[in-house]
C-alpha cells in the first residue's frame, strides 16, 4: 500500500461518503415524491384536495376516499359512479386464470427447449408478442374476436393475456430448468424414464423454487396491463380499466377517490414485487440476467 | 438411436410446444394475416361489409399513409420519445447504481423503494402524474414557491410543454428496470477487485470505468434493447394525460392507431400503418433478440 492513511485522507473519505448519502437521499425524496403525494391525497377531504399553499400533510386525513371507492360514489356532483370492488374481482379472476394457464403452457415449453434443444428460431418466435406496440394488433383483433364471439368474454381475455405475457416466463422457467444437471437425466433415461416422467419427477422437483417468481411475476404483468382490457373487454372491468374511467369520467373532480383507487390498485402488484425483488431483473430481461 | 425413438421424441416436442404454437398462430399469425389483408381492401367498420368481402383497392392504404403527415411525425415522434426516456433513465440508473455501489446501513431498505415504480400499473404512473402535473397540482406550487409569484401553466394542453409529464412518467416508471439489470452486473463483479483497486488509490468513476464497465458491458446492451422495445409501446400516459393533445402533438404511434382504428373505424388505412409498424418491430428486434440477448447465454443457445 503506497498510500499513506492520514487524517487528512479519511477526513476527505468521510466527507465523500456522507456527500454520497445526501445525495442518494435527495434522488430518493424526488423518486419518492409522487408516491407520497397520491397517498396524502387519498387521505385529503375535498376542501384539502387544491389549496394554496399546498397542503404537504392532510390536516385532517380522512378515509372517506377509499369508502367512496368502495361502495361507490353517489351523484351529488357529477354522474354517480358505482363500487369498483366488482373490478377486482374481474381482475382476480382473469390475472389468476391467466396467470395458471401461463405457468402451465410455459413448463411444457421450457421443457421441450431447455430438453431437447429447439434452437434459437422457436424461443425468438414466442418472444415476438412482445416486440411490437399491442396497439398494431389490437384493431384486427377486435374485428375476429368479434365474429369469435370472444369480445367481452373470459375466456378470449384470459387467452390474450396468456399468449403476450408467457414469453418472459418461458425464458424464465427456461434458464432455471437450464440449471439441471445432466447428468442426472441421463441416469434418468438410463433407469427407462419416460421424456414425460423426466419432466414431472426431476425437472419439476428441481425447478420449485423458481416456479412461484416466475407465476407471481406474470400476476404483476397480467394485473398491470391496460391497453387489451380497455380496448378488447370494456365489459370485463379490471381495476386499471375503472381508473381510467374515474379518471376520464369527471377528471378534475375526484381527485381523492382518485388516488384511493391509484393506491389500492398498487398494493397487490407491490407487495408481490418486493417479495420476488431477487428475481424482477431475471424476469423482465427474459432471464438474460442472472438472478 | 433408432427410428422409432426419434419419432417419439419428434412427437412429444411438438406436443410440448403446441400449447404455445396455438396460442401465437392466434395472437400473432392471424391478426398478421388480417393485417395484410385489410391494408389491401377499403374495409371500414361503419360500411357494414363483412371483412372477407371488402373491395381490393391495392396500395392506396400504404400511399395515403405515408403521405399522411400525423402518421410520419407520431411514428418519429415515438421513436425520439423512447430514445430520450431510455438515455433518460439510463443516466438515472448509472447514477443510483454509482451511488449505492458502497454498502451501508438501511441500503436494502433503499433499494427495495427504487424499484417499486416498476410495479405500479401504467395507468397509476399516470394517474399520479396527473394529479402532480394538474393546474392546480403540486408541481405548479412547487414552481410558485420558488419563484414567488403565482405560477399556473396547465401542462397538458401546452404545445412546447404537454410531451414532458408524459417523458417524466415514463422514466419514473421504468428506471427501475435500467437500474436492476445494471445493479445486478455491477454486483456480479468481485469484490476483491474492486478492494484492490480501491487500495490503490482509484476513484469511484475510475472503479466504474476501468473493472466495472467493461464487464457490464453486454447487460448495457440487454438494457437497452428490452427498455427500446417496452418504450415503443408508450400508450397508457399519453391516452390519460393529453389523448394524444394539444391537436396531434403528443400522438405517439400506438395512440395514432387506436384513434384512427377505434374511434373513427378506418380499418383499412390504420392496417396499412400497423402493418409498417409490425414490419419494422419484428425484423429489429428479432435480430437485436438474436444477437444482443440470446447470444448473450453464453455457451448454450
Amino acid at each position: 500500500m503506497m498510500k499513506m492513511i492520514s487524517p487528512y485522507n479519511s477526513f476527505r473519505k468521510a466527507i465523500k461518503k456522507i456527500t454520497k448519502f445526501i445525495l442518494l437521499c435527495i434522488v430518493i425524496l424526488i423518486i419518492a415524491f409522487p408516491i407520497y403525494w397520491t397517498i396524502a391525497t387519498s387521505f385529503k377531504p375535498q376542501l384539502e384536495w387544491v389549496t394554496f399553499p399546498p397542503m404537504w400533510i392532510p390536516k385532517e386525513p380522512t378515509i372517506l376516499n377509499y369508502l367512496l371507492i368502495i361502495y361507490g360514489i353517489p351523484g351529488y356532483r357529477a354522474r354517480p359512479f358505482p363500487s369498483a370492488l366488482p373490478a377486482y374481482l374481474n381482475s382476480l379472476i382473469v390475472s389468476g386464470a391467466s396467470t395458471l394457464l401461463g405457468v402451465i403452457v410455459s413448463i411444457l415449453a421450457a421443457y421441450a427447449t431447455s430438453r431437447f434443444k429447439l434452437g434459437q428460431s422457436f424461443l425468438i418466435s414466442a418472444l415476438m408478442p412482445r416486440m411490437f406496440p399491442p396497439m398494431a394488433m389490437i384493431i384486427p383483433m377486435l374485428v375476429y374476436f368479434n365474429v369469435l364471439g370472444l369480445t367481452n368474454n373470459y375466456l378470449g381475455f384470459i387467452l390474450i393475456y396468456t399468449g403476450f405475457m408467457i414469453p418472459y416466463s418461458i425464458l424464465m422457467l427456461k434458464g432455471f430448468m437450464d440449471a439441471v444437471p445432466k447428468e442426472l437425466i441421463e441416469a434418468a433415461i438410463l433407469d427407462g424414464l419416460s421424456d414425460f416422467k423426466i419432466l414431472r419427477k426431476i425437472y419439476l422437483p428441481m425447478v420449485k423454487s423458481g416456479l412461484l417468481p416466475t407465476a407471481l411475476f406474470l400476476f404483476i404483468l397480467n394485473w398491470t396491463e391496460y391497453a387489451f382490457a380497455m380496448s378488447l373487454f370494456p365489459k370485463i372491468e379490471t381495476v386499471p380499466v375503472t381508473l381510467a374511467k374515474l379518471f376520464s369520467n369527471e377528471a378534475g373532480m375526484y381527485y381523492g377517490p382518485q388516488a384511493a383507487l391509484g393506491i389500492l390498485a398498487i398494493i397487490p402488484p407491490i407487495i408481490i414485487g418486493l417479495l420476488i425483488r431477487k428475481y424482477l431483473a431475471y424476469g423482465f430481461t427474459f432471464g438474460a440476467i442472472k438472478k | 438411436m433408432n427410428l422409432k425413438s426419434i419419432s417419439k421424441v419428434f412427437s412429444l416436442k411438438v406436443m410440448l410446444i403446441l400449447p404455445v404454437q396455438i396460442i401465437l398462430f392466434f395472437l400473432v399469425i392471424v391478426p398478421t394475416i388480417l393485417v395484410i389483408w385489410f391494408s389491401i381492401t377499403d374495409y371500414h367498420l361503419t360500411f357494414g361489409v363483412d371483412f372477407w368481402n371488402a373491395k381490393i383497392v391495392g396500395l392506396l392504404n400504404f400511399m395515403r399513409i405515408l403521405s399522411d403527415m400525423d402518421f410520419i411525425y407520431a411514428l418519429s415522434r415515438t421513436i425520439s420519445v423512447a430514445v430520450i426516456c431510455t438515455a433518460m433513465e439510463f443516466a438515472l440508473a448509472l447514477l443510483l447504481c454509482l451511488l449505492l455501489s458502497r454498502e451501508f446501513a438501511g441500503k436494502g431498505l433503499f433499494y427495495a423503494l427504487l424499484i417499486i415504480p416498476l410495479m405500479i400499473p401504467p395507468i397509476v404512473v399516470a394517474n399520479t402524474f396527473w394529479l402532480l402535473f394538474t393546474t392546480n397540482g403540486p408541481i405548479n406550487q412547487i414552481v410558485s414557491l420558488f419563484l414567488g409569484t403565482d405560477f399556473r401553466i396547465s401542462w397538458f394542453s401546452s404545445p412546447s410543454l404537454a410531451m414532458i409529464p408524459i417523458i417524466l412518467s415514463e422514466v419514473w416508471h421504468w428506471y427501475p428496470l435500467t437500474f436492476l439489470i445494471l445493479y445486478a452486473g455491477m454486483t456480479s463483479v468481485s469484490l476483491s477487485e474492486l478492494r484492490a483497486a480501491e487500495i490503490l488509490g482509484a476513484s469511484d468513476w475510475q472503479i466504474f470505468w476501468r473493472i466495472q464497465f467493461p464487464k457490464i458491458k453486454q447487460v448495457i446492451g440487454i438494457a437497452l434493447v428490452i427498455r427500446l422495445m417496452e418504450a415503443l409501446k408508450v400508450f397508457d400516459p399519453v391516452y390519460l394525460l393529453t389523448q394524444g393533445g394539444p391537436g396531434t402533438l403528443t400522438e405517439t404511434i400506438s395512440y395514432f392507431l387506436f384513434k384512427h382504428g377505434y374511434f373513427y373505424g378506418k380499418i383499412a388505412y390504420i392496417s396499412a400503418g400497423a402493418w409498417i409498424v409490425l414490419f419494422i418491430c419484428l425484423i429489429s428486434f428479432s435480430l437485436a433478440f438474436k444477437y444482443v440477448i440470446l447470444g448473450g447465454r453464453g455457451e448454450k443457445g
